[in-house]
């Protein structure tokens, strides 16, 4: 049949995506036998185009542009499809961590992004990308990569701002599920911590474990009214702000150029609204999840409005 | 080269935070200006803002004579280093510095050049083949100022580029990065938390706190008339005393002690009617004397205070007591040979004391 095909287009007719100077002037098909196949754009009429869909598998130029691990990862973490013969694939079991990445533009070219993303990691990786935007580097084997340095580096060389997420996925039977929580997770963290960059999943344990609660249990679990919203906001900050200093009043009183009791004083005072003394460890953890469900909260309204 | 000027800039994220409030900035060509403040106080934020990665909420960003805010970051001709050296770790030093200028499809013998003029500037010749890993901390930062340099922007933006380094090698690098300003004479907007590189690096300093600029002055300027108690108690080190006090008439009460106000400022105070009033007396540590003379030709000023800690710096000592219950430092010549637990005759120099408004937090002038 590609035969018949072949000769009714004649020139028009190209076999094998390598083979396009410009594949985007060709419609692609794939065979059964995965023989992919174009025509120009020109030569094919629109009833033609949908007949040749029917007997064959359309193709998208641009997925056509990937490699195999890229299609591979692709299908698995966009679609959650593992194509048969792909399962026994090495890519998998060479599989190590991800980092998910939101540009606020697209760079002008992908292929300078990748370079650039080569010159960062020493180890074998694969992009990605879900849009011009946004997507994520599935790296092969382990390495201590700085990522901090990563955000700054195409920030710099591309004047582009980049948003990451590092995270690992110990499941790949579940590749998709964890892929879009993972996401949401990440847009989750994007906003509520608008001057951070870098996210590290297991940083981000407690924001997962409040974003996957229903509501009508965060309400339960945290009172209809989270105690902080009777807290003075200032007062909220500065315990936050001693959370970020590990418990270390003289460091967090720098950091909020306030006197050292001038802390101790709002920190008394917390505790006194609060019956929560952020002085002690168990406190402390209840106060942050507490601090980041008001947040979240808020998130939440403002993703309504 | 080119001078930038914001005109009522906000920065409001979505979560509705204000981070950066109505910042208004006129920088000259040439300028190197540093923005100094407390973590979170909106100093990066600006900087982001002027580059392009973060977006202006209102107001108008001005790059010479043209408004940027809508212009795309790669187009407004602008060069940034961050704290993180932000270095390829796996390109060597040549690749390092070309890879910018090879994404903008410089020609190779252009990029050539400008790496090569670049490496020659920051004293990096010899190691261009090298990869980083193998340079210092401080060879590690000129390369990332290189990368700056070989795109001889209009503007260089600069984030904490010394936070990463060590005590001794950010002193070095504070006067490399002087000397390069002075040598390329381009646009610098600089940010530190650390007053000590604001102070000996910028032409202008903009203090800022909670999204606010809180005062715009040559280094002198802030350091000799704060606008107020935050820029008197951020800039400088050991901070400038601040002592709850009364004003009487011809002097300032400090709990028990009275201190003899000079007439140029008594007048000040008196016609804007803070006799009788609770003020703020500011006094920096370098202006308490203990040296005999200045004490004789101090008389009523002078107090006695028991020294709970003398910290001695070498040259000079750090005398930390209290004054009517209120804590005080004092940075005297280490000559005097000072003792903890001595009580000692110390005198203000109240010609160079600052009183502010209890209310505003204002320098009263």
């Amino acid at each position: 049949m590609l035969d018949k095909i072949k000769a009714m287009y004649g020139k028009a007719f190209i076999e094998g995506f390598q083979a396009a100077s410009v594949p985007e002037q060709y419609e692609w098909f794939r065979t059964e036998d995965h023989i992919i196949f174009g025509i120009l754009k020109s030569k094919l009429t629109n009833k033609e185009a949908r007949l040749l869909s029917i007997a064959f598998i359309p193709m998208e130029a641009e997925n056509l542009k990937k490699t195999k691990a890229e299609r591979i990862w692709s299908s698995l973490l966009l679609e959650g499809k593992i194509l048969d013969r792909d399962k026994g694939d090495t890519i998998f079991s060479n599989f190590f961590y991800m980092i998910h990445f939101f540009l606020k533009e697209a760079p002008d070219d992908k292929a300078d992004f990748e370079e650039a993303i080569n010159g960062l990691l020493s180890v074998s990786f694969t992009i990605v990308w879900e849009n011009h935007i946004q997507g994520v580097i599935v790296v092969h084997h382990h390495e201590r990569a700085r990522h901090e340095e990563m955000a700054d580096i195409i920030a710099t060389d591309f004047y582009i701002d980049i948003s990451i997420m590092v995270s690992q996925v110990t499941s790949l039977q579940n590749g998709h599920a964890y892929y879009v929580e993972q996401k949401k997770l990440f847009f989750a963290a994007r906003r509520l911590y608008p001057g951070r960059h870098v996210f590290y999943h297991e940083n981000l344990l407690p924001l997962s474990l409040i974003q996957t609660l229903p509501s009508e249990k965060r309400n339960v679990l945290f009172g209809q009214n989270n105690q902080m919203d009777h807290i003075d906001p200032e007062l909220i900050h500065s315990v936050s702000v001693f959370f970020e200093h590990n418990l270390n009043l003289t460091t967090a009183s720098k950091a909020l150029f306030i006197h050292r009791n001038s802390l101790q004083y709002r920190i008394d005072r917390f505790y006194e609204a609060t019956r929560l003394d952020p002085k002690h460890f168990h406190d402390a953890v209840i106060i942050s999840l507490l601090i980041l469900d008001q947040k979240y909260e808020q998130f939440v309204q403002l993703s309504q409005k | 080269m080119a001078g930038i000027t914001m005109k009522s800039i906000d920065k409001r994220y979505d979560n509705n935070a204000l981070a950066v409030d109505n910042f208004n900035l006129d920088i000259k060509d040439k300028e190197f200006i540093v923005f100094v403040g407390p973590s979170g106080c909106g100093k990066s934020t600006t900087l982001r803002m002027i580059a392009g990665l973060e977006e202006i909420t209102d107001g108008e960003l001005y790059i010479g004579e043209k408004i940027v805010n809508n212009v795309s970051p790669k187009d407004r001709d602008i060069a940034m280093v961050f704290q993180n050296y932000a270095l390829y770790p796996h390109m060597n030093v040549y690749d390092n510095m070309a890879f910018g200028l090879k994404l903008r499809k410089f020609k190779k013998e252009e990029i050539k050049k400008r790496v090569n003029d670049a490496a020659r500037i920051l004293g990096l010749e010899q190691f261009l083949d090298r990869k980083p890993k193998a340079l210092s901390g401080g060879q590690r930062q000129r390369v990332a100022l290189g990368r700056a340099i070989v795109r001889d922007p209009q503007v260089f933006l600069m984030d904490e580029p010394l936070s990463n380094l060590d005590a001794k090698l950010r002193v070095q690098m504070r006067a490399e990065i002087s000397k390069l300003h002075q040598r390329l004479q381009t646009t610098t907007i600089y940010v530190t938390h650390d007053q000590t590189e604001a102070m000996t690096m910028a032409t202008r300093i903009v203090v800022m706190k909670d999204g606010i600029i809180q005062q715009v002055g040559t280094p002198k300027e802030v350091y000799d008339l704060p606008e107020n108690v935050f820029v008197g108690g951020f800039i400088g080190s050991p901070a400038m005393n601040f002592l709850q006090a009364k004003l009487g008439d011809n002097y300032v009460n400090v709990a028990d002690i009275k201190l003899h106000v000079p007439e140029g400022k008594m007048k000040m105070l008196r016609d804007q009617g803070y006799v009788g009033e609770e003020i703020i007396l500011g006094i920096r540590p370098e202006d308490i004397h203990d040296e005999p003379v200045f004490i004789d030709a101090s008389e009523g000023s002078t107090f006695t205070a028991t020294i709970d800690v003398a910290e001695l710096m070498g040259a000079e000592t750090f005398l930390y007591s209290m004054i009517s219950g209120q804590e005080f430092i004092a940075r005297v010549d280490s000559r005097n040979d000072v003792q903890n637990g001595q009580n000692l005759t110390l005198a203000f120099d109240m010609n160079k004391a600052h009183f502010f408004d209890v209310e505003t937090e204002k320098r009263i002038r």
